[in-house]
């Protein structure tokens, strides 16, 4: 007899989100000048965008097929600390991840990051 | 020299195949990412599944033919009320493949997990006898409830088959 194990993690949210029903989101956005999130689309495609306290997308990373910035979100995937400022009319952002700071060009840096899990599951 | 039989998750449209050793019940179809990385929502009224993950044996190392392959689960340690596993109890062929999905699995006659323990167990069709050669599928599926309580959760699958 063998064996293996199955692992889950249950947290509280909606399924769901749009701009007008997220009050998690809305809450988050409150409390921090930008927001890093990876979302998904109603076409299960993945995005990442970086959107401002107006949920206007500053910067975006399409992973796969074809993006626009008009997008409803279908699920939020992951919500990253951001910290932002703007200077000379331009506007920097950067975020916190492992006590290490990114700015908006080392986003795949960022991304690539994430993804080195090396799980089994 | 025993034959050596490998845990196989097939995920994506194209069934791409993963040999795992664990299995994680998540809103995300693929063999990489943790549960954690992927966790399951409660939804404010009604049940959020899991994607399915499409299990099977395989065999890397043949020293004599596999066959007689049983799944059964620890009993009642499962999550009650907030959270189970449902799985099918009737063979899921590798012709009828399609990409997992997190909506309510149809995928052969689905059974409470919990409920097939050692006195019920499931078999998987195969008889394996060269390298490359797969059992039938086991269609596994987390199921939130929106009574459950948040945490990180794992569970047991065993497993047995007889070699020649």
């Amino acid at each position: 007899m063998d064996e293996f194990k199955f692992t889950w993690n249950i947290v509280k949210g909606n399924k769901t989100y749009t701009r007008e029903q997220d009050k998690d989101l809305e809450k988050f956005l409150s409390l921090r000048p930008f927001l890093f999130i990876v979302i998904e689309k109603q076409t299960k495609k993945e995005f990442h965008y970086l959107i401002d306290k107006n949920r206007t997308p500053i910067f975006f990373r399409r992973v796969f097929g074809k993006c626009g910035l008009n997008v409803m979100i279908n699920k939020i995937l992951k919500v990253v600390n951001c910290f932002g400022y703007e200077e000379d009319g331009k506007r920097n952002v950067f975020w916190e991840n492992n006590n290490k700071f990114y700015s908006v060009q080392d986003i795949d840096k960022f991304i690539t990051l994430e993804n080195m899990h090396g799980s089994t599951s | 020299m025993a034959s050596t039989i490998e845990i196989i998750k097939c995920t994506g449209a194209g069934k791409t195949e993963a040999s795992v050793s664990s299995i994680a019940l998540k809103s995300t179809d693929d063999s990489t990412q943790t549960a954690s990385e992927s966790p399951l929502l409660i939804l404010a009224s009604g049940s959020n599944y899991s994607y399915e993950s499409w299990i099977r044996f395989k065999m890397t190392v043949l020293d004599g033919a596999c066959s007689n392959f049983q799944i059964w689960s620890p009993g009642d340690t499962l999550q009650s009320g907030n959270f189970k596993i449902t799985v099918n109890t009737t063979a899921v062929v590798d012709g009828s493949y399609a990409a997992p999905v997190d909506t309510q699995s149809a995928k052969g006659t689905r059974a409470d997990f919990k409920d097939r323990d050692s006195a019920s167990k499931i078999a998987i069709a195969g008889t394996l006898s060269a390298v490359g050669q797969s059992t039938d599928f086991a269609v596994f599926q987390g199921v939130v409830f929106d009574t459950a309580i948040p945490g990180s959760i794992q569970d047991t699958c065993f497993y047995s088959y007889d070699e020649a």
